[in-house]
């Protein structure tokens, strides 16, 4: 069995770094030229991905093995659909 | 109740995606009417919406989830001609405790403070909680988001 306490410190350090990354890119969003932010934003698009896709990797590992804990988690865990919002004619609006 | 947008941000959700914003998702314990949440705030700030009906859920393991910009994808759909977003994975709460019930989840821009980051929209997302995980799926096709 997995140390439980180890994956949610990867967890904690994977969160952290997503926290860290949105941090440093609105830094560089509010002083950036608009069009420089968005080069900057393209050239590390792999970067938000691998960060993104760590946190939820670490996640994952910590909610497979609380289900080992937890036995009968796996048959009623909780999955709600999020719908779609839908605009149409909207021409934007004043804030 | 349904999903709805802030009138006042109607259109702005592909721009700021276009323009490399990044994005939350916040759980809600309760929240306004559909009126009020579309019509009845004097800004779109995430402070001004929490500050009426709305409750920000933080109990249990509930969090805010973010989406960096390269984590959502944003294009034209030429075929039913619209604008699509869809946020590429879904988020998970491990583990939520009883009692910590959710109603909906706000979306809103992340990264300058609560003050100034503005709400886009809000989604229905009725939730018991029992000690399980919760995932809010997130449609991959239809996407989260579409304008026309």
């Amino acid at each position: 069995m997995a140390d439980l306490a180890a994956l949610q410190a990867a967890v904690d350090a994977a969160q952290a770094a997503q926290d860290s990354l949105i941090e440093e890119r609105a830094s560089k969003r509010a002083s950036m030229p608009k069009a420089e932010f968005k080069v900057y934003n393209y050239a590390t698009i792999q970067q938000q991905k691998d960060t993104q896709a760590a946190l939820g990797a670490a996640i994952l590992a910590f909610q497979a093995e609380l289900k080992v804990i937890r036995s009968d988690a796996v048959e009623s865990a909780i999955s709600v659909a999020v719908g779609t919002i839908s605009e149409s004619n909207t021409p934007g609006g004043a804030n | 109740m349904a999903d709805t947008a802030l009138t006042d941000m109607k259109g702005r959700f592909a721009e700021l995606l276009n323009d490399g914003a990044d994005f939350q998702v916040i759980p809600l314990s309760a929240k306004d009417t559909d009126g009020v949440f579309e019509d009845g705030y004097a800004s779109a700030s995430i402070t001004n919406i929490l500050g009426g009906g709305a409750v920000e859920q933080t109990g249990s393991t509930w969090v805010r989830k973010t989406h960096t910009n390269g984590n959502i994808t944003s294009s034209a759909d030429d075929t039913a001609n619209l604008w699509r977003v869809v946020l590429d994975a879904d988020d998970t709460w491990s583990a939520v405790l009883a009692s910590n019930d959710v109603v909906a989840l706000l979306i809103a821009e992340v990264g300058s403070g609560d003050g100034t980051d503005r709400v886009i929209g809000q989604w229905d997302f009725a939730v018991t909680t029992d000690g399980n995980d919760v995932t809010a799926n997130y449609d991959q096709t239809n996407g989260i988001w579409t304008a026309a």
